[in-house]
């Protein structure tokens, strides 16, 4: 099991999609997850969403 | 469940207990709260005639003419400058308009009422496209058919909901949905729906055969029709959720042409605007990039609704205009699952697998995911007195969602 572990990985791919895309590419097994960091990385907006998440 | 989830919770069964029903025709000057014998209604947040666009400018000069306040666009442009007309949302006076959104006081509209919580919403009757006052055009052709809606068009209608009784306005969305409407670009099934629900009633009344025949081809060559009876019905809705402390729900997506503007219901009386996108636009023949204005309208009430470019999934047809295939139009109505709070029971998306659409835009889940609201609209030139070039598609600005935020968390310290 080890061994077809190695030889045929499963990949789930998080954020950038361009590595995603390289691993489909060369025939890879591989789902996209589109993952953003909160509000963009704003971290005015970021400290308001816990507030109010607190509310 | 935090407070804000639970207030939410509340205001979007509001939204769906909700019963719209359309009741008549009326004057607007007869009806619109707050409405005078000098004021013009507009879509969109607040805008002075100094800031308004093209298309907006052609339909307020078209108004005043069509008012007899002037006898041509340089007569009526002197008189908006002057300020001797009160500009306003028509939001903001319980009322709802397409593009331009102008509604004059002599304007008959739709009466809408939700029998749930009595309250009420307008909105005039639709033109048909193309060269049309909501796109901004005002030439003696435009001013002739509004008339004629005035003089012929309304009364007919208005006679007929006399004898029809109040119309279920849901019933005929739900309904719709299932045979490739979106409800707002698309309205081919409910109108056609509505004007057969009508008919018997329009033949019952008094007028002659030849005027009933005008009205009903009109009525059923305009793919629109039944817009102008969506969208109060959707503000109906809406406003039923409006006004509740703590609740981050969004109750109106609006433009006018230079600003885009939303309304959320626990921050009543407030607009939170940024500046109006230029649609991504399929143009008509004749037409072409760069022609466009920016994004324009109450419509969108469509989309806040869950209807519109939310409801993508059930009229594909409207995403292949746009270069779009069944999938995208499905992977649309998904998306913005992921910025709304639950699923409307009552308009459900076969595609889908009979899912309910997307309803209850939260402001934090747009600013949290960065997804924004996707909209389908019609086009107007950016120039008046042109009229519509296409249709369209775009998102709603970020800016007026981190806005809406910041207040928000000021507000609810």
């Amino acid at each position: 099991m080890t061994v077809e572990l190695l030889r045929k990985p499963k990949i789930i791919n998080v954020g950038a999609r361009n590595f995603h895309d390289s691993l489909i590419a060369q025939g890879a097994d591989s789902v996209h997850v589109d993952w953003k960091p909160p509000a963009g990385g704003d971290q005015e907006m970021m400290k308001l969403l816990d507030k109010l998440d607190k509310l | 469940m935090g407070k804000i989830e639970e207030v939410n919770e509340k205001a979007v069964k509001r939204i769906l207990d909700a019963k719209p029903v359309a009741t008549g025709i009326k004057k607007a000057k007869d009806v619109i709260p707050g409405m005078t014998e000098r004021t013009l209604l507009h879509a969109g947040p607040p805008i002075e005639w100094e800031r308004m666009s093209g298309p907006t400018r052609g339909a307020v000069m078209g108004a005043a003419i069509f008012e007899d306040w002037a006898g041509d666009e340089i007569e009526a442009a002197k008189l908006a400058e002057s300020g001797e007309i009160t500009f306003a949302p028509c939001h903001d006076h319980d009322a709802v308009g397409p593009m331009a959104g102008v509604i004059s006081p002599s304007m008959s509209v739709y009466v809408v009422e939700n029998q749930e919580h009595g309250n009420k919403a307008y909105c005039n009757l639709n033109e048909g496209l193309g060269k049309v006052l909501r796109y901004g055009a005002y030439s003696k052709e435009v001013i002739e058919k509004l008339k004629w809606m005035e003089e012929t068009m309304a009364p007919v209608l208005a006679e007929a909901f006399k004898r029809s009784g109040p119309i279920d306005l849901k019933e005929i969305i739900s309904k719709a949905l299932h045979m490739g409407d979106e409800g707002h670009c698309r309205n081919v099934a409910t109108s056609l729906i509505f004007l057969k629900t009508m008919v018997p009633y329009m033949m019952e009344t008094g007028f002659d055969r030849e005027t009933i025949s005008k009205v009903m081809k009109f009525m059923g060559d305009n793919v629109l029709t039944f817009l102008n009876l969506l969208m109060p019905a959707c503000k109906a809705m809406l406003d039923a959720g409006h006004g509740i402390e703590y609740s981050t729900i969004v109750t109106a997506l609006s433009r006018n042409g230079t600003d885009f503007g939303i309304r959320v219901s626990g921050l009543p009386g407030r607009w939170f605007t940024a500046s109006a996108p230029v649609p991504k636009t399929l143009f008509f023949p004749g037409f072409k990039e760069g022609d466009q204005g920016r994004d324009l309208g109450d419509s969108a009430i469509a989309e806040t609704m869950g209807l519109g470019g939310f409801a993508s999934a059930t009229a594909p047809a409207v995403v292949q205009v746009i270069g779009g295939t069944p999938q995208d139009a499905a992977n649309y109505s998904r998306e913005m699952g992921e910025i709304t709070v639950a699923e409307n029971p009552s308009f459900t998306i076969p595609f889908l697998n009979f899912q309910g659409a997307p309803l209850g835009i939260d402001i934090r889940k747009v600013v949290e995911t960065g997804i924004l609201p996707f909209i389908n609209t019609g086009v107007a030139h950016k120039d008046p007195g042109v009229g519509g070039v296409g249709f369209g598609v775009l998102r709603a600005p970020m800016d007026c969602f981190k806005k809406a935020l910041r207040a928000f968390a000021e507000e609810y310290k």
